[in-house]
């Protein structure tokens, strides 16, 4: 990889992060305003569906758009490389954005807790050892802490830098020029 | 003209730095770095294993007919470890050892056995007794740096999850279970898979770009943090550090299987037949100092013994020069 990617690689990064955060705050508003059942339980997997659909597919417009620019020669290699970095920054950006969110919003983690609590609540079939054992676990991830805001991006990393990987490879595969056209 | 050329080769042959004279492997035909390569994959591994394990455990789980949300319930999950253990060896033979098999063939630039020596030479099982021995004394010296780690204070969903997890296990070691199938679990299934990650692929990898030492430092300090386990960080890094050296001081793979075997079985043996022993427990106590500067000072003798064993051998040699 050389240096010309990298402003293309930090602006598909920005944009991506940008559109992620935005689905993801506002499905944890439509999560709070929802009423107590199970499909509040879905949502936290839409938003993590979303980051893994939508985020994943950078790795490939930032090669497809490198290429289309420059007209260069992106090996396989070379496209899991952006993609890899790509998915970290978008993850970096989109948890660091979570973040300030919690000073306009300082009581939305509360209020999502709260919701899932109610959802919990709302499921009379369940004993009160397994309803305990959620509540613990959720508790175990109270998304209003610093320190699970700061795990989540980095399985977020995790989880984007591969999936970029790979569409980052696929890009070059499609999209990048062949050693006998150049 | 030609004398410079020998002289650069000579230089980078005895770097261990063979990009210019050695063969391309397909990875580096297709563009990948080393790095992507070592980190890309272990973390890929990571998920993958994840991946499976879960699915074979709810598998598991279902074809028993349980509830699937007793796999929030450390107390149910107990009653089901043998599930937790076939996901867990499961994982780990297709992803830790068969999938990175795949991998070496795509990064390798020589032959399989010159790229994960398995075979043994002469003096193989020699070091691989002493790495063992080396393992075995120095378990008091393990024990003295888990308590040291676990003065560190750490986040306390990670705390939480750790506690949770070992409590767990040994439930389940100190019950009436089959100490030969936990052997299978605990320790003969992760000593193959994981040296085949971390020894055979990732610090072969990593020697190309960078000395000897800090390959193996990277693989180690890998080693220590993937297992999830911040508490025990120092010693399982410590232990991945000894099992990179000695590979590369032996040539060979073998005697990092043997010790790291030798290692968890002993866990396993130890919470089994001595489960209120301080070493078995999940919360570390101070060791008594002078059983752990007893372990230590015994532990440098046999290294010490082990690398002047080592260093005339050629092991190493053979090690760097086959990548």
């Amino acid at each position: 990889m050389n240096n010309d990617t990298l402003p293309y690689i930090l602006r598909f990064s920005v944009i991506f992060a940008l559109v992620i955060s935005v689905i993801s705050t506002g499905l944890s508003y439509y999560m709070i305003s929802m009423e107590p059942s199970m499909t509040v339980f879905i949502i936290p997997s839409a938003i993590f569906l979303s980051l893994c659909i939508l985020g994943g597919l950078a790795g490939l417009f930032v090669v497809r758009s490198y290429v289309k620019d420059t007209e260069a020669m992106v090996k396989v290699g070379q496209g899991a490389v952006i993609g890899l970095i790509t998915g970290v920054i978008i993850a970096l950006t989109s948890g660091l954005i979570g973040i300030l969110w919690t000073f306009i919003d300082p009581t939305l983690g509360e209020r999502v807790v709260e919701a899932t609590m109610n959802a919990i609540d709302s499921m009379g079939d369940m004993d009160s050892s397994q309803r305990d054992a959620m509540v613990d676990q959720m508790m175990a991830n109270d998304p209003t802490k610093l320190s699970t805001q700061l795990m989540s991006m980095g399985i977020n990393s995790a989880v984007l830098g591969i999936v970029n990987m790979i569409t980052g490879m696929i890009g070059a595969s499609i999209f990048s020029k062949k050693e006998e056209e150049l | 003209m030609e004398q410079q050329q020998q002289a650069d080769s000579s230089a980078t042959t005895h770097l261990g730095l063979h990009q210019t004279t050695a063969p391309r492997s397909k990875a580096e035909r297709a563009g990948f770095p080393d790095w992507i390569l070592v980190y890309g994959w272990i973390l890929i591994a990571f998920v993958l294993f994840q991946v499976i394990a879960s699915i074979i455990v709810l598998a598991g789980v279902l074809l028993r007919r349980a509830d699937i949300t007793d796999l929030l319930d450390p107390t149910s999950m107990t009653q089901m470890m043998d599930v937790l253990f076939l996901g867990n060896s499961m994982g780990q033979i297709l992803v830790f050892g068969g999938l990175t098999l795949l991998m070496i063939r795509f990064v390798k630039r020589t032959t399989w056995s010159e790229f994960l020596p398995f075979v043994p030479h002469s003096r193989v099982w020699k070091y691989s007794g002493l790495a063992a021995l080396v393992v075995l004394l120095g378990a008091p010296a393990v024990w003295f740096f888990a308590w040291l780690n676990s003065l560190i204070p750490l986040p306390q969903v990670l705390v939480d999850l750790e506690q949770q997890q070992t409590q767990m296990i040994e439930t389940f070691l100190k019950s009436d279970f089959n100490i030969m199938l936990a052997i299978f679990h605990v320790a003969l299934v992760p000593a193959i898979c994981e040296e085949i990650l971390y020894r055979g692929f990732a610090l072969r990898l990593l020697q190309r770009t960078k000395t000897i030492w800090v390959s193996i430092l990277i693989t180690g300090i890998i080693f220590g943090l993937y297992h999830l386990r911040l508490s025990q960080f120092i010693p399982l890094a410590l232990i991945g550090i000894f099992l990179g050296w000695i590979t590369v001081r032996s040539g060979s793979i073998i005697p990092a299987v043997i010790a790291h075997f030798v290692n968890n079985a002993f866990s396993v043996t130890l919470v089994k037949f001595m489960p209120d022993s301080p070493l078995s427990s999940s919360v570390p106590e101070m060791p008594p100092l002078w059983l752990a500067f007893l372990s230590i000072v015994l532990v440098f003798a046999l290294l010490y013994y082990l690398n002047t064993l080592t260093r005339d051998d050629g092991g190493e040699h053979v090690w760097q020069s086959t990548q």
